[in-house]
Parts: structure tokens; sequence; C-alpha cells
């Protein structure tokens, strides 16, 4: 049996009061630069990666390769429906790279809710590119290519 | 009296007016005449115990107007967006019977320039790169097939 392949770790980021939390700092290429910003891992979301209008904006973010014509409809964990838009981009975490789509969601304007409750994803991204094993005891995030 | 008289009496009786009920239909109107000049005028008669100038009514009156048309901004800004019904959309419902027969639960891609599905896969990836290859383009809508929404975040 193929065993998946271990290219990248980092640590848990050490919160306030004891708490470690599994994020993990993602490269995207966009305009020529380079742009980091800080995603939680693994989060379990379909796309590779999600972010908001606003983290796209604080981060200059330059994305240009978009590939949905009108804004797409996805669906958050907590049954709300907002607009997105989708690009394509590279990204490097831990020396390796990839392709992703990246939905940029509009927290503002979800299309069956008002958006007073929505939080925009608290200046975080989620990032589910590769497999991720969380390995709590050594408060360590193995990143792992899902095929070998 | 009809039921509409009779609350009408009630109110006058509570303020002690001395209205006499309509006889005929076209005292009706006369009455309800009377009603109104009466609201009116207990309503003046608030406002001046409220307001002693008229000035001062108008510039209370403004306040409300601004609070009022900022509460209307604040719910426009958060009023749920309109779904608008695209090109894609109707091209999707043209093909959804047989796609949601074939094909539930993958992910199209519509060109709606060629009118037509483009791209079938597993993922927003795998329709998006069959999309590509079929056509040379780079902009598509998609939908995953029997959902409202293309993923779950």
């Amino acid at each position: 049996m193929a065993h998946p392949r271990e290219f990248h770790t980092c640590e848990y980021t050490d919160a306030r009061d004891d708490r470690f939390l599994p994020l993990v700092e993602v490269s995207i290429f966009s305009g020529g630069s380079k742009r980091k910003i800080t995603a939680w891992a693994d989060t379990g979301c379909e796309p590779d990666l999600v972010i908001s209008k606003s983290l796209l904006q604080s981060a200059k973010l330059d994305l240009t390769n978009k590939i949905n014509k009108n804004p797409q409809l996805d669906r958050t964990a907590d049954g709300r429906e907002v607009s997105v838009d989708i690009y394509e981009a590279i990204c490097e975490v831990g020396g390796e790279k990839q392709t992703i789509h990246i939905h940029v969601m509009d927290t503002s304007n979800p299309y069956d809710n008002d958006g007073t409750t929505m939080t925009p994803l608290l200046g975080l991204g989620f990032f589910n590119a590769y497999d991720v094993l969380f390995k709590g005891t050594h408060r360590e995030l193995l990143f792992c290519h899902p095929k070998e | 009296m009809n039921p509409k008289q009779s609350a009408f009496a009630q109110i006058f009786q509570k303020e002690a007016i001395d209205v006499s009920l309509p006889a005929t239909r076209g005292d009706e109107h006369e009455y309800l005449f009377q009603l109104i000049e009466f609201t009116r005028d207990s309503l003046d008669k608030q406002w001046s115990a409220k307001f002693s100038t008229t000035d001062d009514k108008i510039d209370a009156l403004s306040k409300e107007v601004k609070l009022l048309r900022s509460e209307i901004r604040r719910l426009k800004k958060y009023a749920p967006q309109q779904e608008e019904y695209t090109e894609s959309d109707r091209i999707y419902e043209h093909f959804k019977a047989e796609l949601e027969e074939k094909y539930y639960g993958k992910v199209v891609a519509i060109d709606d320039d060629l009118g037509r599905i483009v791209g079938i896969g597993d993922t927003l990836s795998d329709a998006y790169e069959a999309a590509k290859e079929a056509t040379r383009k780079k902009q598509f809508d998609f939908k995953r097939v029997g959902y409202r929404y293309l993923n779950r975040i």
C-alpha cells in the first residue's frame, strides 16, 4: 500500500492561554510577487484555499486569473450561502509549489441571510490543498501528498 | 350599528367626545371626518405639549427622518443579495434532467457563449481542466449537479 509522502512539518502556533492552533503559512504568487497569508490547516472544506474579500485586500493579493464568469454560490458550515469568486494561483508550502483554486468569499453579502453574524474568517484562510497529519502530542503538523 | 361604528363609538366614549352616531351611510362619511379631525387635534395637542414651537417640531422630525434614513442604509447593506438568473442558469436548467440522471454530484463547467456544458468532473479542478481542453477558454460558470451550491466551506 502506498504511503503518503511527507514534505513539510510545522509546529502548532502558540496562542494565549495554553492554546495551540493548527495554522500554516501559505505563500501565494500573485502579480509577480509572493505574499504570505496564515491559514487554518485541513479544515475539511472542499476548495483548496478559502479567503475572505477583506483578507484579499489586506494581504494585497493581486489575483488575476479568475476562472468564473459570474459569482458562484458556496455553502458555509452553518448553512449560509455566500457569493464567491474563484481564482487560479500558485501556492507554496514548505518549498512545494502547486496550482490551486482560491475561493474568495464576499462575507458582507450572502445570498440567503443577513451578514451581521458572519465573521470574515477572523482574518485567516482555510487551506485544504494537502493531506495533513495532526501530531497533537508533538504539537506538529505534517503535510503530505495524498497519492504517491 | 356595524362593528366599525361600534369601535368608533367606544373610542369617542372613552375620550368623552360628544358625537352623535351616524344614522345613514351618508352620515358615516361625516362621522369618519370628525374622527380624523379628532385624531389630528389630539396628535397636535401631544406635539404641542412636547414641543413649544414649530421649529422644535421641525428639528425633531428632521432628526427622526435622519435616523430612519440611516436605518434604511443599514438594512440595505445587510439585505440578502438578489441572486441573478444568468444565461448559465438557463443552460443548466435546460440540461438539468439529463445531468441529474447521469452525473449527480459532479461539477459541470458551462460556457454561456457556446450555450452548452463544456466540462464535467468530480471536482471543480477536473471540470475546469476538461472545459479548458474542450474550448481553449479560461472562464466558465460552474454548477454542482443536483445542488444549489458549488462547494462546502
